[in-house]
């Protein structure tokens, strides 16, 4: 187990160093003059020369690349142009917005596709079966982009329900900080009207990303569902005496649970990617708007920044996934061993 | 104990089990025989109202004077682990894989409100002991997948009798088992049967099952009922040209039922095509002309009831054999 | 259903080809005057905030939208096919070390690296088509590679290898005409999604520049416009949602005819 936790985590290594040196490699060795290229494009010869030697970019390239490995290590992204500060403290500033986002849209997509699976394997082919595959791939079928903004139009233009974009609504005193999250700081100050009016803004940005994942999210969770209902082992809880309720929850989903997480890994992989054009269209004060924002200024470290802590967060949660594996299911114990 | 009177489970418009009528007594051995797809286990199931979905009952089964067709799912639910245990075949499917043995057994104490928690733990590793699991407090702590085919079967058998029923359906205990742990299963069953006076229905197609420890034996063919009655008539003097074919395979083997179909040519008619009159005639070596055109009923035959136009009459089974 | 869509792709592919036959008005001319009009006779799909007709624009939008997904996937097979291949009748080790590559493909959040990539090379379509086909190929050479192996087991090619048909013959009239049943499939439904790529980087302002008429630029331009001019993000949109939709039906009538077409 702790050998394959292990090969697991070096793998994770692995692919952070390749997307590390890809990036390396497209941002010094495509542009024909980087300095030029971060200088922007209004620089004068003075601001180029500059920014050469202060990024040492007169030295050879691999000296280059190793001294950005190195700083890669000690957590230096580089200094972002538009904002004058070191990456590493913006994306400390900006990171809880996002992860907020993502796993505030993690929570509420694993819960509702569960719920509407449930609800659709009881009796497949059903009417609700169908009205529930319908209602979900019309979501999946909506770029995730335009379907924020048609909820943006919906209940902010059209009912005035919902804020349009940000995080906290600028009048409202935001809670001291404690974990980053406002959900979270806001109810550990005793707010609960600001904790609402950040729940509030949370509920678009999240809604148009859970609404263009659920498709996939319900059909493999019913189908799992479906499949597993038919195993001889629930004949054998009948044949006990046990209910249906008990069935489902006892015995049904927690064999379902293991092809679930297999899907649930793929999704996430969208998940991040949806959150950082959903910032974009919400405004929200995430990495990933950060990330946009900089490269409209060809500020480019901040990007790579981005890929980086967003393939950091995807293999944690991977490795996270594979732990609960053995956790859920008692025969991989023996198969990892 | 319980009385079944013309039991038909149709699928639509099959009848996978067409008119089955037969009793069982209290502290009766019974044994159910036939091939697979000759409704047997839809039987079985169907006493607790188990079959498949897309089936449906109709006929009369009375266990303990009450009727169970027409009792509420509810109800039934109650009946189900408390009143009449099941176990079934191949224990690695139909057991949980991600519940410890422990727990699956202890589920059934606590769905039915006969001691919660540490108590139904307790009682679960002694119900592993009483089926001579050596250990027994080791095994409840597995998963099924990590304890020995046997080991899992005589786990099956403690979780039915976890509630100390008064009957025990068995279905294909002993499928997927070799030979010796075969046998120390169904000694398992002798015993618990001696010493609780348990009312046992064995389901099985395995005709090394039948001789030592049945009482009566009822003969399945194709959905109806070919032969009941004790199980020395049975085996010595089978009625029908079925329970002759059958037996002539169980005494050449302990061999299952392929032998079966070497010693009767053809195979078991499928639901969609079932031949007019007897069931069996197509492959019946004695079949005549009334065989082909209508079904017979069962009628006693030399100490038991048989459904057969031409029974063999002063057939022994010693013959057989020599 | 899958009529509809042929005709809807045949309608796309006229779009693309010749949308000065079929746009109304010139996509980029500028009408003040007439700036966000509601949908009329006059302009089908309404107008934007420079008085252009937005049913124009997305007519000529279709050369560049689609062009490019068509390019990204169709460029993606190439290599995919060639890499799945090699893997998939190659030696165990080489096997090992090409689909390690892949599997590595499949450890970050795929989009985020095509942004980081296309943000690199510079904005324009072509970054995003360079961005994009970088991280679309694994996925049909893991498909390839899977689909050649399963084929390498069938009887009809066991039977040739038995004949002595030489390697090269083997895979190219033995195997690969299977596979490619699957590719196609494939690469159908993929352009679909490519779309919704292509257009999500032009939506950040990675890929086409104003006043090119691209889908995803469209909706980026309607953001300060929409709240009072809702046919600016509907139309761009649903072009796209038609766009996928049809070629997951197509994708799908396909696949079912590969089923009914091949013997195992």
């Amino acid at each position: 187990m702790t050998v394959f936790l292990l090969r697991r985590v070096g793998w994770a290594i692995l692919v952070l160093f390749v997307v590390a040196t890809l990036t390396f490699v497209l941002s010094h060795v495509v542009p024909a003059d980087p300095a030029a290229f971060l200088a922007g494009q209004n620089a004068t010869a003075d601001t180029v020369a500059r920014i050469r030697a202060e990024y040492g970019l007169d030295q050879p390239l691999l000296i280059q690349y190793l001294s950005y490995l190195r700083g890669l290590l000690h957590g230096d992204f580089g200094i972002s142009l538009r904002t004058g500060r070191p990456v590493s403290e913006d994306l400390a500033s900006f990171l809880p917005a996002t992860l907020e986002l993502l796993f505030f849209s993690f929570a509420i997509y694993v819960a509702t596709s569960l719920f509407l699976a449930i609800i659709a394997a009881k009796r497949p082919g059903g009417r609700l079966d169908s009205g529930i595959r319908l209602f979900t791939m019309l979501g999946s079928g909506m770029p995730v982009f335009w379907l924020g903004m048609a909820l943006q139009f919906l209940f902010f233009y059209k009912l005035g329900l919902l804020p349009l974009g940000g995080r906290f609504p600028l009048r409202a005193i935001a809670p001291p900080t404690v974990t980053g999250f406002l959900l979270v700081d806001t109810l550990l100050a005793g707010q609960p009207g600001a904790f609402l009016s950040a729940l509030s803004c949370l509920i678009l940005p999240s809604a148009a990303i859970v609404l263009n994942l659920l498709a996939v999210g319900t059909r493999m969770s019913r189908a799992a569902l479906i499949s597993e209902s038919g195993k001889q082992y629930v004949r054998t809880a009948r044949g006990k005496g046990v209910g249906p309720r008990r069935i489902l929850y006892r015995h049904v989903l927690r064999n379902a649970m293991t092809p679930i997480l297999a899907s649930t890994s793929i999704q996430f992989g969208y998940m991040i990617s949806w959150v950082i054009l959903v910032e974009v269209i919400f405004d929200w004060p995430g990495i990933g708007l950060y990330a946009y924002q900089s490269f409209q200024v060809f500020d480019y470290a901040p990007v790579v920044a981005l890929a980086l802590v967003s393939t950091a967060v995807f293999s944690i949660i991977n490795v996270l996934l594979d732990i609960l594996y053995p956790i859920i299911d008692p025969r991989m114990r023996s198969l990892r061993a | 104990m319980l009385q079944i009177r013309d039991l038909s489970v149709s699928f639509g418009r099959r009848r996978a089990v067409d008119g089955v009528s037969f009793d069982v007594e209290e502290g009766e051995f019974f044994l159910v025989i036939g091939e697979s797809g000759s409704g047997k286990s839809l039987t079985g199931g169907a006493i607790l109202g188990l079959n498949p979905s897309g089936s449906t009952r109709t006929g009369s089964i009375r266990f303990k004077g009450r009727e169970m067709l027409e009792l509420p799912e509810r109800e039934l639910r109650h009946l189900r682990g408390d009143q009449i245990g099941i176990v079934y075949q191949n224990p690695l499917s139909a057991m949980n894989p991600v519940i410890r043995v422990g727990d699956q057994i202890a589920e059934s104490i606590i769905v039915h409100g006969k001691g919660s928690g540490r108590a139904a733990a307790t009682r679960a590793i002694e119900l592993l002991e009483r089926v001579h699991i050596p250990d027994p407090a080791r095994v409840a702590q597995a998963f099924p997948h990590e304890i020995s085919g046997g080991m899992r079967q005589r786990a099956m058998i403690a979780m039915a009798l976890a509630c100390g029923p008064s009957l025990l359906i068995a279905d294909e205990p002993t499928t997927a088992l070799d030979v010796t742990i075969k046998a120390q299963i169904l000694e398992l069953f002798a015993e618990l049967r001696r010493e609780r006076s348990l009312t046992i229905i064995l389901i099985t197609h395995d005709m090394g099952v039948v001789t030592q420890l049945a009482d009566r034996v009822l003969v399945m063919y194709a959905g109806k009922v070919a032969e009941v009655g004790p199980v020395e008539t049975i085996m010595n003097q089978p009625a029908h040209p079925y329970t002759k074919a059958l037996m002539l395979s169980g005494a050449m083997s302990d061999a299952p039922f392929k032998s079966v179909l070497q010693v009767i040519p053809g195979s078991a008619p499928t639901l969609d095509a079932r031949p007019l009159g007897c069931r069996f005639n197509p492959r019946c070596a004695y079949a005549q002309d009334d065989c082909r055109a209508t079904m017979p009923s069962l009628r006693p035959i030399a100490g038991s009831l048989a459904a057969c136009h031409h029974p063999l009459v002063g057939f022994r089974h010693s013959e057989l054999v020599a | 259903m899958v009529v509809l869509s042929w005709l809807f792709v045949l309608m796309l592919v006229c779009f693309a080809v010749a949308p000065s036959l079929i746009a109304p008005r010139n996509p980029v001319a500028l009408d003040i005057l007439h700036r966000l009009q509601p949908p009329s006779f006059a302009h089908l799909f309404g107008t934007d905030e420079g008085g252009r007709d937005v049913f124009s624009r997305v007519v000529y939008g279709t050369r560049y939208s689609l062009g490019i997904s068509a390019a990204i996937v169709l460029s993606a097979a190439v290599f995919g096919v060639v890499y799945g291949a090699l893997s998939g009748v190659g030696p165990r080790w080489l096997d090992e070390i090409l689909m390690r590559i892949v599997d590595i493909f499949f450890g970050f959040p795929a989009l985020v690296l095509a942004l980081a990539v296309a943000a690199a090379l510079g904005r324009g379509l072509t970054s995003v088509a360079v961005a994009l086909s970088l991280i679309w190929w694994p996925g049909i050479a893991r498909l390839v590679r899977g689909e050649v192996q399963r084929i390498r087991e069938r009887p009809h090619v066991e039977a040739a290898r038995a004949i002595g048909v030489s390697p090269t013959s083997l895979i190219w009239r033995h195997i690969l005409p299977f596979v490619m049943q699957e590719v196609n499939v494939r690469v159908t439904t993929d352009i679909g999604y490519a779309l919704v790529a292509v257009t999500a980087l032009s939506f950040l302002g990675l890929g086409a520049q104003s006043p090119t008429p691209e889908w995803g630029l469209l909706i980026r331009d309607s953001q300060d416009y929409f709240g009072s001019a809702w046919w600016y993000l509907v139309f761009p949109g649903v072009m796209i949602m038609a766009t996928t939709a049809a070629c997951s039906i197509i994708g799908d009538s396909l696949a079912s005819h590969r089923e009914s077409g091949v013997a195992p």
